[in-house]
This record gives structure tokens, C-alpha cells and sequence, in this order.
């Protein structure tokens, strides 16, 4: 924790309910100028390869996020919006990441595409670990064909720290090793371009020498894919001509065209409405067993989360609270706030008059109490959740929680 | 397409209707005698009007019939005129007015197309550095220039680069558009020119360029806080691209619908900058022949302009739909 | 199961009542109102407009009270001296004689005196202390654009809000005569009525009312669009909708709900116009249709060097104070409302 922010802290504390005094918000924005331009600096700068290149932990993951800090500067104060969140995809899974909104989940994943919008949005610490497929190159710096295979190219595998990577090496990674679809489809097509020319363009920047001729053939296979009735017509329309299902249809088909080895779903299907959510859900779980890559789906919807991933990330203000497989989480939920969570989705077949809610609200990004967030709205508080913010512990070879209470079960049994 | 141009034009007839009337109806208000001592003024230091011209002015605007019923006759007896595209003729100039119009909109329009050229070329970079660096210094400096540019006076302003430029550095002549001492030819004879607009062209062109980059600024911020910016970055897409690409054209449509407007303008002339700098474009010599009461021209004047200002407004129209897709005329 | 879950509150309420108050409350967020003043003041520019406005206000309307050695319209009667110095030579029996003049005239005004102790900025081509009459040009200049701001602004909402509000025909005929006024011809339109001005024996104080008015009957439809477009647009949001639903009267959905949002935009539109007003207002003059001698305008005071090349080359003190001056109203008001502008932005992130 900064200096300065302790001092506000200390402040805000001493007095009754008061606003940021006009000292308080100038050492804030002097405090942020300082913070963003040295941020801002190391994401422009140029850097050699071997400054970003790392190592896995485990060689079985494609991704690794560790201990990702991700700040808002703003003029009230630090906004911690991902604040320590460590998860890993693991390769052809597909992990869920839920929680409520502005938890941090989305963040996350901009973060990985390193979309953060800058200078208030900047990633503070932590590191993300990307093991990217690319073509491996001769000593002159093109690529070598593979033998025996036309137009395919012998591979290697690097591996990337996404958040050390200056921003100009950034194109590396985005589209080609990591494609994101959005949740808004109707505003996230460009309008004044033909989805054909958007969908090329994937193609043009990632294959090498490609032709008109063989980005079209591209763009029109992957519209096919997902399940594009008239892709020829698709192909020439405009976005504003298309249904907001049929934009994410060409999202997604935007997100395949490149084969990227992981592709990120914020929140797919949330602007749809409910039929075409269906329609979209069935499409990315049918994909899913097609494509030779990852997927991270980001979600509060936790029926999808059970209908699709295998691994499933909690996230709750900033902080990933409960991580395991999909069956643990849902079978045997550990923190009170996932279990708050399922017990607040409407299900048929369980009797009772009201839907739970789970009591409160999520603490304020600013200035964070330094217990257990959740504290607050906790049913089973004990005394030690006054205490430091609880350690991750870990239940099973795969399952992992934070929370005071299982400290306890750790070190009594 | 065509059926959408015809109700455009349509509609641009009954604005050009009403505009007439509000200004026939700002002639009615002279008192006839007043009228009559500026003819007699005019005619006193010029010999170009006669009484011939002088009748058939009243006859045109049917002055001296201040009944109601006379009114009516005079509006559409003008408006008849109108519609033969004559205009009536020049006191001052004792030339038919449509035709001293054409005669010095080349002038005007000459140096306003170059400045305006320049203002595009100067002030969209500009504004796309300015946004794309957001707070800034460069953004900083551009916004402070930009505000000084569009708060000069243009009379201000173009009096200060011709004492400076031409008065006491002695770079450009002040004012004119050929050196009447010199009878040059071919490429001298443009080259004088060249000198003489200088000043006016550096004068329009430092005015208009911060509304324009200001405009250029908004939208282009506006495109790159939207989403379709982010897929494109998604994609890949290099941080130059996306910009001179994805964003470019997006920041295009309100500039190309400006500029398309901005055409017909550039023939009714600055009055200003021309008066200042004494050029024979169609703003100045209108400006002299109102001073001296030359009704007719004065009513032909703004007629033309309001014409031009109509016309602005449908090309305007219809250039939007050409650069932007969604937009389908109807 | 129900049994449990008030348990479970019960339990919640004790620990809230346990806890300290936590430290994020202390700090109330701010109110909108506190948020926009601190986004302006933060701001440079704005407080360099917010300077030069006062400071001109406060220069042409208490500055005559104070300095009061000379009136507007008060010329120097002190007499100047003016020494023309001549030589020619003149051959007399084959011999050369250069022979040396100096002409003395003695005049009756002080004119075109260099700035000195007893005209701060010297006097013009008439004899009329500079310094005094720009403060008595800034009082017309400040005077008329506000008063045609502040019509203008009075007109367009109304119309705008009849516009938008009732729509169809009514709508329809606003918006028509909108078309037409925005098609009229700013300054050519101003040369006609100058005309009938001067058939009418105008006092030449009065003249520039009278244009102004005419430049607000052409400028109010900017406002009005702006309004009418405002209100069509929160007429669609879900919240107009749930007043509807609420019952809320006519009234009250107007002055609650449309009149604060489109307050902001309002606000920043009247700054942003006094600027352009002023620059209109000085461009009349300068054209010698608005404030005419002996009365004084910046653009009148200006008008001299279109005539006399003489005072544009070697007399700057005549003409550049008042073109200054002009630069520093407009660009004060322009500052100010860009400033207002990115403080009413809601949208703004800094």
C-alpha cells in the first residue's frame, strides 16, 4: 500500500462523514500523475524479446495469471479493481470466471489483452503468463515450411508475460494467440466497414502473404462455423443490417478466424435476449470440442458456468475467493459467498417463498478495509475475520479458498 | 436516390420562399423618399445610373404601391424576376447584377478553396494528434492555439499580419490582386497573384483552423472511447492502423458532411478578409455597393447567399449518406 | 430453511453493530454540484477565462467611476503642435542653396498623442482618450452580447420546448421557420437594416440595439434545436418513461426531469455564444454599422485603419488596445465555457 494512501486513510478515519478536502484531492491527483506516468512509461517503451520471455509453473496450462494487480487512478482515489487475482487455463479447458459486476472479472481478462484504457487504467504488478504457438523463424526471420505440408510452417511454443510486455509488442498476442469476444455485439462491429472487410482484416494481419482470395475463403468457412445460414449475403452486409445475435455470430466467427490458442467470452450473451443467449451458448459449447485451444468465459450467469466450463474461478471485489473444478464448486462450495451465490439462483425443484439474496452491498473500490471484504455481508463470521485478509488455503489438489474458516479446519485437523 | 433529391429540393424552394420574404419585407420598410435621395446620391458621384435603371428597380420591387395588394404584386413580381435569375441591375456598377456576381466570384472563390484546403490539411492531423494523446502537453498546446485562432477578430487580426507583413517587413503587397505598376504574363502574372493573396489566404487559414480541429478532436475522441476501437485493437490490429483506419474513417463522416456544406460558401465571399485586404472578390464588392445604397445588388446579394446556404445544407445531406453506410436517404 | 436465513440476518446485524465504522464511509462521495466546480476550477484554463472576464467587467463598468480625467466622448483641447520639416534647394546666380524649413501648425485637438502620463494609451485620430474609450467600448460590447445571449436563450428554449414537447404540426412549423432563419445571411442581411436605420434617425447610441436584435431573431434556433433535440432524446429514456408511469405531471416531468438535463448543455452553449456575440457585435462596428462616432465601440475604435494606412503602419497604440481587448473578452468567455463544458461532461473520466 502506498504512503499516500495510508494517509488518507489515517484522515478519513480521525473525522466524521466529510468530503475529500480540496489537500486530500490535489495529494490524491499528485499522487495518481506520478503513479500513471511512470506506468505509462514502462508500457511505451521498447523492449527486447528476452525482457518479456518467461517460464511456466506448470506446463500443462496455456494461461497463468499470478498476483495481477489491476488500479484505476482516479480522482477520488486508487481503484484496486483487480487486486491479487491468481488463476490458470489450463490447455483445451474451458475455465468460468463469475461473480457480481464490477468485481474485477472483466477487468481481468482486458488486462490479458492488455485493452485497459490508459493512463487511468493500468496494470500495477503481477504477472500473466501466455504460452503462445508461433511460427518459428531462420535466422533471416521468416518462417520455415514445414516439410511435407503446403503452406504450413513449423511451430514453437514461446512463452510470454503478457503484463511486462511493452504495448507496442502487444499485436503479437491479440487476435493471434488470444481472441476476445464482447458483450456488447451491437457497438463492437465497426459500422462503416462490410463484415467481410472486418473479417479479412483477421486474416490479413495473421497470415502471412494472404491473398484476397484466401482471406475470403477464411471468412467465409468461419462464418459457416458459426452456423451463418447466408454467409455470402453476411459477408457484404453491414453491421447496423444484421440482428444483435447475428453481430455475435460474426464476432465469434471474428474471434475463430486467427485459430488462436485461447479465446476470451465477456460475457457473450448478456445484451441478448433470452433466446438467442441459447442459441449463442449451444454454438460456444459446440465450438468448444472443435477448436484446439482454450476458452475463458466470463459470466455472472452461474447456470452457464455449469452447463460449460470445467473449471470455475469466483471473484468477489477484486479477489479471486474460490477457485476449483466445476464439480467442487458446485457440489461442495466452500466460501459463504458462493454459497450465497447458488443458493440466490432460482431453482424448480427447491421449496421456498423467497428467492435468497445475499444482505449488503460490495464495499467501496476505494480504500478497501483491510479484513476479509466480504466480512460485512458474512453469515459465519467469527473473530478472526476482524483480522488480515484471509490466506487462499487449499482444500483439495484443486480446489482453493479464502476464508477464515478454513484456516481453522487446516490447522485443528 | 432521385425520388429523395427532388423532395430535397422541393423543400429548399419554400426555405428560399421564406427567406425571400423576410427579406422583401426588410426593402418595404425603407421609406420610398430615403430610396430616392441614395439614387440621387449615386447618381450625383457616378454616372452609371440612370433614370431608366432607377424605374425599372421600382418596377421590380413595386415600390411606391404601399397598400396591401401592392405589397403582394411587388413580392411576387420580384419573385418573378427572381425565377429568370434576374436580379435587376447594379446602381454602382450599372451592370446587371447577376452578372458582376459571376464576374468576381472567381475572385473569392479562388482564395477561399486554397484556404480552405489548407485549413483540412493542417487542422485534421492536428486534431488527431490532439485526441489521440488526450491530456497531453501537445494536446494542451494545440486546445490554447485552437482557442486564440477562433477568438481573433478577423479585421483584427488580418490588419495586424498586413502591418507586420507587409507594411513593415514589406514581404507582401497590402492589398489588391495584381500590381497595377507591372503588366506581368504567364507564370510572373501568377506568381504576382500568389503574392497578393498571401496574407488574406494565411489570414482565413489560421481563423477557421481551430473550429475545424476542434471538431476533428471531439469526434475523434468520441470513436476512440467506442467499442468497435477496442475489437480492432482486439484483432491485432497495430495502434497506427487502427487509428488511420478503424477510427480515421469513422471521424471522416462529420468532416466530409461539413466540407461537402462548407462548397457553396466558398463563393459568396469573406467580406471581411476581402475588404481588408482590398480584393476584388465578390464580399468586397458587394460591402462597397451597399455602403453606397445600391439596392438592388444588396437584395440580389443575399438572395445568392441564402440560395448558396440551401445548397450547403442538401449537399450536406446527401454527402452523409454517401460516407455513412447507415444512413439510407428517404 | 426460512428458520435459518433469519438466523442468519440476525446474525448479520449483530456483526455490522460490532464492527468499527468501516473507513470507506467517512469519505461521502461528492455532490454533482461539488464535482463540477472542482473539475472547472481545476482546471487553468478556465480560471485564466474566469480572470479575464471579471477583470474586463470590472475594467469598463467601475473603471469610468474611477478614472475620471477624461469622458467618452471628451476631446483634448490642449492643442497640438505639429513641426513639418522640409529642405529644397534653390541655384542662385550658378551657387546651390539648400535651404532648410520647418513648419509649425497649431491645431485646436490633442490628436494622436502618444501614450503619456496624461493619456495612459495616447489619443486617437479625433483627440479622444484611448484608455477611456475602451472602457466605455467594453460596456457596450458586454451589455449587447449579453442581452442578445440571454434572448436568444430565452427564445430558443421555449420554442425548443414547445417543439419537442408537443411535436407534430406544431413541431413540424417551428422547425420550418428554424430552416428558414438558419438560411438567412448574417452580415449582407445587417447592411439592409443599417439602411433603414439611417432612413429612420436612429440616435446612433441606439443603433447597435437594433442590430443586435435582429442578430438574436437569426441565432435563436440554434438554441431551440438544441433544446428540442435534448427533450426528444430524454424522451425516450426509461426514466421519462417511469415518471410517465409514476403520474407525474406535465410540469413536473418538465421542470424535474428535462429542464436539469438540459441545463449543462445550455449553460456551456450561453458562454460559448457570448464569445461569438462580442466578435459580431465588434465586426458591426468595425464595419461602421453598429456603434457610430463620437460614440465608442472596440470595432469602431478599430475601424479608423481601413481608412488612414498611416495609423495602421505608424500609430499601433490607436488600434491594437481594442483589438486586444476584443481577443481578451472572447477568448475569456470561449475559455470559460470549454471549461464548463468538460466540467458538465457527466461522461468525463478526469
Amino acid at each position: 500500500m502506498d504512503k499516500q494512501e495510508k494517509k488518507n486513510m489515517t484522515k478519513a478515519s480521525k473525522g466524521d462523514k466529510h468530503y475529500l478536502t480540496g489537500k486530500e484531492i490535489r495529494a490524491i491527483a499528485k499522487a495518481n500523475a506520478k503513479e500513471m506516468k511512470a506506468l505509462e512509461k514502462y508500457k511505451n517503451r521498447k523492449a527486447e524479446e528476452s525482457e518479456f520471455l518467461t517460464e511456466m509453473k506448470d506446463d500443462g496450462n496455456i494461461l497463468e495469471i499470478d498476483d495481477l494487480h489491476t488500479f484505476f487512478y482516479t480522482e477520488q482515489g486508487v481503484v484496486k479493481a483487480v487486486n491479487g487475482v491468481s488463476y490458470d487455463v489450463p490447455k483445451n479447458s474451458v475455465v468460468g470466471v463469475v461473480g457480481e459486476s464490477g468485481c474485477g472479472k472483466s477487468v481481468t481478462s482486458m488486462s490479458v489483452m492488455r485493452l485497459i484504457q490508459g493512463p487511468t487504467g493500468q496494470i500495477k504488478s503481477g504477472s500473466i503468463r501466455f504460452k503462445s504457438r508461433e511460427m518459428k523463424l531462420d535466422e533471416k526471420g521468416n518462417p520455415i515450411p514445414k516439410a511435407g505440408a503446403e503452406g504450413e510452417y513449423e511451430m514453437v511454443d514461446k512463452i510470454y508475460d503478457i503484463a511486462k510486455m511493452p504495448i507496442r509488442e502487444i499485436h503479437r498476442i491479440r487476435g493471434k494467440q488470444i481472441a476476445m469476444i464482447f458483450q456488447e455485439p451491437m457497438t463492437s462491429l465497426n459500422p462503416v466497414f462490410t463484415i467481410g472487410q472486418q473479417l479479412d482484416e483477421v486474416t490479413f494481419i495473421h497470415k502471412p502473404g494472404a491473398t484476397k482470395e484466401m482471406a475470403k475463403a477464411k471468412s467465409m468457412e468461419m462464418l459457416d462455423k458459426v452456423g451463418i445460414a447466408m454467409p455470402e449475403r453476411v459477408y457484404k452486409a453491414f453491421p447496423h443490417e444484421l440482428s444483435g445475435g447475428m453481430r455475435q455470430r460474426v464476432m465469434i466467427a471474428m474471434a475463430l478466424a486467427a485459430d488462436p490458442r485461447l479465446i476470451i467470452a465477456d460475457e457473450p450473451t448478456t445484451a441478448l435476449d433470452v433466446t438467442i443467449q441459447a442459441q449463442i451458448l449451444d454454438l460456444l459449447r459446440d465450438l468448444k470440442d472443435k477448436i484446439d485451444g482454450s476458452i475463458l468465459l466470463i459470466t455472472h450467469d452461474l447456470g452457464v458456468i455449469a452447463e460449460m466450463a470445467d473449471y470455475v474461478v469466483v471473484m468477489y471485489a477484486g479477489k479471486v475467493i474460490e477457485k476449483g473444478t466445476v464439480r467442487e464448486i458446485f457440489q461442495n462450495p466452500l466460501h459463504p459467498y458462493t454459497v450465497g451465490l447458488q443458493k440466490s439462483k432460482p431453482t424448480m425443484n427447491l421449496d421456498c417463498k423467497t428467492l435468497y439474496n445475499i444482505p449488503g452491498n460490495v464495499p467501496n473500490p476505494i480504500n478497501m478495509p483491510d479484513y476479509c471484504y466480504f466480512k460485512e455481508r458474512c453469515a459465519k463470521c467469527t473473530k478472526k475475520c476482524s483480522g488480515d485478509y484471509p490466506e487462499m488455503v487449499q482444500v483439495s489438489p484443486t480446489h482453493f479458498v479464502a476464508c477464515h474458516l478454513y484456516d481453522e479446519e487446516n490447522k485443528n485437523g | 436516390m432521385l425520388k429523395y433529391i427532388v423532395k430535397r429540393l422541393a423543400y429548399a424552394v419554400l426555405i428560399l420562399l421564406g427567406v425571400s420574404m423576410i427579406i422583401y419585407f426588410l426593402i418595404r420598410l425603407m421609406p420610398v423618399d430615403f430610396i430616392q435621395s441614395k439614387v440621387d446620391a449615386i447618381s450625383q458621384s457616378a454616372a452609371t445610373v440612370d433614370q431608366e435603371t432607377v424605374d425599372a428597380m421600382y418596377k421590380m420591387f413595386g415600390l411606391g404601391d404601399n397598400s396591401f395588394k401592392g405589397i403582394l404584386n411587388g413580392y411576387f413580381g420580384w419573385l418573378k424576376a427572381l425565377a429568370r435569375f434576374d436580379l435587376g441591375t447594379s446602381f454602382v456598377y450599372g451592370v446587371p447584377v447577376a452578372d458582376k456576381i459571376v464576374a468576381h466570384m472567381g475572385t473569392s472563390f479562388t482564395v477561399a478553396l486554397i484556404a480552405t484546403i489548407f485549413e483540412f490539411l493542417i487542422a485534421i492531423p492536428l486534431g488527431i494528434t490532439a485526441a489521440t494523446h488526450q491530456y497531453s502537453l501537445r494536446d494542451y498546446v494545440v486546445t490554447i492555439l485552437v482557442m486564440i485562432g477562433i477568438s481573433l477578430p478577423s479585421f483584427f487580426f488580418g490588419n495586424m499580419l498586413k502591418s507586420w507583413l507587409s507594411l513593415k517587413l514589406g514581404w507582401f503587397p497590402p492589398s489588391g490582386l495584381t500590381d497595377a505598376s507591372q503588366s506581368y504574363t504567364g507564370a510572373a502574372l501568377i506568381l504576382d497573384y500568389a503574392r497578393h493573396i498571401f496574407i488574406p489566404i494565411l489570414t482565413m487559414v489560421i481563423l477557421s483552423i481551430g473550429a475545424r480541429m476542434r471538431m476533428t478532436r471531439t469526434n475523434m475522441l468520441e470513436v476512440m472511447n467506442s467499442d468497435y476501437i477496442r475489437t480492432a485493437r482486439a484483432k491485432g490490429l497495430k495502434e497506427s492502423v487502427v487509428i488511420n483506419k478503424h477510427a480515421f474513417r469513422n471521424t471522416l463522416i462529420p468532416l466530409v458532411t461539413s466540407m461537402a456544406g462548407l462548397l457553396p460558401s466558398l463563393f459568396s465571399g469573406a467580406i471581411i478578409t476581402e475588404q481588408v485586404f482590398d480584393l476584388p472578390g465578390i464580399g468586397n464588392i458587394a460591402l462597397q455597393a451597399m455602403n453606397r445604397g445600391d439596392i438592388p445588388f444588396i437584395m440580389g446579394y443575399n438572395m445568392f447567399l441564402a440560395a448558396l446556404s440551401v445548397i450547403g445544407v442538401i449537399l450536406a445531406d446527401l454527402m452523409y449518406a454517401v460516407v455513412d453506410p447507415r444512413v439510407k436517404l428517404q | 430453511m426460512d428458520e435459518l436465513e433469519i438466523k442468519q440476518d440476525d446474525a448479520q446485524e449483530q456483526e455490522v453493530v460490532d464492527t468499527d465504522v468501516p473507513l470507506d464511509k467517512n469519505v461521502k462521495l461528492m455532490s454533482p454540484g461539488r464535482m463540477v466546480a472542482r473539475r472547472f476550477f481545476r482546471s487553468k484554463l478556465s480560471i485564466i477565462g474566469l480572470i479575464m472576464v471579471i477583470s474586463l467587467f470590472v475594467f469598463s463598468f467601475l473603471g469610468p467611476l474611477v478614472y475620471t480625467r477624461w469622458g467618452e466622448i471628451e476631446l483634448d483641447e490642449s492643442g497640438k503642435t505639429e513641426y513639418a520639416v522640409g529642405s529644397f534647394t534653390h541655384t542662385v546666380n550658378g551657387v546651390e542653396y539648400t535651404i532648410h524649413q520647418t513648419t509649425e501648425t497649431h491645431l485646436k485637438d490633442n490628436f494622436l498623442s502618444p501614450p503619456s502620463s496624461e493619456h495612459i494609451l495616447g489619443t486617437d485620430d479625433q483627440g479622444y482618450d484611448i484608455f477611456v474609450r475602451l472602457m466605455y467600448g467594453g460596456r457596450i460590447s458586454l451589455i449587447v452580447s449579453f442581452l442578445s445571449v440571454f434572448l436568444i436563450t430565452i427564445i430558443g428554449v421555449i420554442m425548443g420546448g414547445i417543439s419537442g414537447y408537443f411535436g407534430g404540426a406544431i413541431d413540424n412549423i417551428i422547425m420550418r421557420i428554424c430552416d428558414i432563419l438558419m438560411c438567412l445571411p448574417g452580415v449582407p442581411i445587417l447592411l439592409i437594416i443599417s439602411t433603414i436605420l439611417d432612413s429612420s434617425n436612429i440616435d446612433a447610441k441606439y443603433r447597435i440595439y437594433l442590430l443586435m436584435i435582429y442578430l438574436t431573431f437569426i441565432s435563436w434556433p440554434g438554441v431551440a434545436r438544441l433544446v428540442r433535440g435534448q427533450i426528444l432524446f430524454l424522451r425516450e429514456q426509461e426514466y421519462m418513461v417511469a415518471a410517465e408511469a409514476m403520474g407525474y405531471s406535465t410540469s413536473r416531468k418538465i421542470f424535474k426531469h428535462l429542464v436539469p438535463n438540459v441545463m449543462p448543455q445550455l449553460i456551456v452553449q450561453m458562454s460559448l455564444s457570448l464569445g461569438s456575440m462580442i466578435l459580431y457585435e465588434a465586426t458591426l462596428s468595425y464595419l461602421n454599422l453598429g456603434v457610430k462616432a463620437p460614440y465608442a465601440a472596440w470595432g469602431t475604435m478599430i475601424n479608423i485603419i481601413s481608412t488612414n494606412q498611416d495609423i495602421l503602419q505608424n500609430h499601433w497604440y490607436v488600434w491594437m488596445p481594442a483589438g486586444v481587448c476584443i481577443v481578451i473578452a472572447v477568448l475569456g468567455f470561449n475559455f470559460v465555457g470549454d471549461g464548463l463544458r468538460d466540467a458538465l461532461d457527466p461522461k468525463a473520466r478526469r
